[in-house]
């Protein structure tokens, strides 16, 4: 068991354990075994290994509010967005605010919590290329044009990243294919007459 | 007047890595301000890592030698179209061969140079407790360092500083697992079959030497003989990488030495084309010649190179491919064996 959290750091080359004697040096340093030019910063969580995980108290008395989602456990605290007892195990501290599992499912959904976002659909990067990239085979720009615009709309308010970003990708995409829209009404008009 | 202040900060240095054949993914890192955020591009998406300040325990950088290879290659090309572009103009070659020479030599130099100015390569990883990452966006040192030096103090300010008694704690963990068999090199791991030092490499590499030399007599000496070597050394080569796969196949042999008899088969490969290639030019010159595979044959073997621009450029390709793999090689072989050497004895 003692091995599992072990504080170890290895060579990034030849994988074998690195002596302390190689960490924090101001520039960069020499592996002892495989002479691999490297540099080591090590952090004082480094000896910290991982945290034990709280199972929550069993509930004993009738005395005592039960956890919400463990009838048998001991509520410990309180949801604070919806107010639901919790024990230890479904106590989760993000952002320093004391939440349930239930209402975490329902933030990173509605993405309100930033911070548990896994990723994001770049919906202007999308728009962009369906403008753009159709050009190389163009008649099919009579589509993909309207397409860009139904894109750029619909998904104009969606944030876009949690990185700074602007807008301007769709304002460009509805450029391009309003464009291509007065370009493919020009040659029809010249067709009918 | 509301002021919307700016979540992340970008941090120096981009990476792209490819996964697979079409997908590709570029890196970037943010500064945030209780984590760090590694963000992956692919196509419309974008996917985030975070590493809190808090939980991170190391950030290792380690110096590679793909940058430095990088510009071995790029200068041999770029010598190779000097060299072409010199005999071009000293043996009065079309006027077209001399413009295309120059504008690839112009390329590569300037590839060459960007190459030599963004500094080496390197690999950076992160640690947590439960994950060690690779910060693909970290790829060339001087950023690195860069980064690692600004994150460092950053770090430090959430975390505190190393100190001599967190050494202490780890230094007798360390002095442990520092003599435990698992962790030395040249140890059999799990799938490991047996120990290899490399003899057939050592071969490969040779006849890749030999096969230098022949490419460099080919322009003073042009006659049957030479084709007929030319065909041995290549019998030679093929025999000399299957062993070397073969033998190299679940051993204890890691890393670029591991990768050469395959980027071998790739230079091989691109040898073939161009010998076909010229085969088929010259048949095309001469179609009287070629209705006869020996008069062929007789016709190829005695052809000087100085007066064909196509065979000069194969033949100085085959020189530096082949001396540059044939040499690195060696090389690379011989850090192998020494690695083998130095390796601790089993405890």
């Amino acid at each position: 068991m003692a091995e599992n959290t072990t504080p170890v750091l290895h060579c990034p080359k030849c994988k074998v354990v690195l002596p302390p004697e190689v960490f924090n040096t101001p520039e960069l340093t020499s592996c002892p075994f495989c002479s691999a030019g490297m540099h080591a910063s090590v952090f004082p969580a480094f000896c910290k290994g991982i945290g034990k995980g709280q199972s929550g108290d069993l509930l004993l008395d009738n005395e005592n509010a039960s956890c919400f989602y463990h009838s048998s456990k001991k509520a410990a605290t309180t949801c604070e967005n919806c107010g639901r007892f919790l024990c230890s195990l479904c106590d989760v501290v993000l952002q320093n605010r004391h939440l349930c599992p239930g209402c975490i499912e329902k933030g990173k959904g509605k993405g309100k919590l930033k911070n548990i976002n896994k990723g994001q659909f770049l919906y202007d990067d999308m728009a962009l290329a369906l403008a753009i990239l159709p050009l190389l085979f163009w008649p099919s720009t009579i589509i993909t044009a309207l397409i860009t615009i139904y894109v750029a709309i619909r998904y104009w308010k969606t944030p876009l990243s949690v990185l700074p970003r602007t807008k301007i990708r769709f304002v460009f995409a509805i450029l391009i294919a309003s464009l291509e829209i007065i370009g493919w009404s020009s040659f029809f008009i010249m067709i009918s007459r | 007047m509301r002021h919307k202040q700016k979540e992340y900060t970008r941090l120096p240095g981009r990476g792209t890595a490819s996964l697979g054949v079409v997908s590709r993914h570029r890196y970037t890192l943010w500064l945030g301000k209780d984590h760090i955020l590694a963000v992956s591009n692919q196509y419309f998406s974008e996917a985030y890592k975070r590493f809190y300040f808090s939980d991170i325990q190391t950030i290792t950088v380690q110096k590679t030698a793909a940058g430095k290879v990088s510009n071995i290659i790029l200068g041999a090309i770029s010598f190779l179209l000097l060299v072409l572009l010199y005999i071009g103009t000293t043996r009065n070659w079309d006027i077209a061969a001399n413009i295309t020479s120059g504008f690839f030599l112009g390329m590569f130099f300037l590839c060459l140079l960007i190459n030599w100015a963004r500094s080496a390569t390197c690999i950076c990883y992160l640690k947590t407790a439960v994950q060690t990452e690779r910060l693909y966006s970290l790829h060339r040192l001087r950023n690195a360092m860069k980064t690692v030096r600004r994150l460092k103090e950053i770090i430090e300010a959430n975390q505190g500083v190393f100190s001599p008694e967190h050494l202490e704690a780890v230094s007798g963990v360390t002095d442990r697992f520092f003599s435990a068999p698992a962790n030395q090199p040249g140890k059999a791991k799990p799938g490991i079959v047996h120990i290899y030092k490399g003899g057939a490499h050592k071969w490969l590499l040779i006849t890749l030497l030999v096969d230098f030399c022949h490419s460099g007599m080919k322009f003073f000496v042009q006659n049957i003989f030479m084709y007929f070597a030319s065909i041995a050394i290549l019998i030679g080569l093929i025999t000399t990488i299957i062993v070397s796969l073969v033998k190299q196949y679940r051993s204890n042999m890691t890393g670029w030495i591991k990768k050469l008899p395959w980027i071998i088969i790739g230079y091989m490969f691109i040898s073939y084309v161009l010998t076909n290639i010229q085969g088929m030019i010259l048949a095309i010159q001469n179609p009287e010649t070629s209705r006869n595979t020996w008069t062929h044959i007789n016709m190829i073997s005695t052809l000087d190179p100085m007066e064909h621009p196509f065979m000069a450029a194969i033949l100085l390709f085959s020189m530096i491919g082949s001396g540059i793999l044939g040499l690195s090689g060696l090389v690379l072989l011989n850090r192998y064996r020494k690695s083998l050497k130095t390796a601790p004895p089993p405890a």
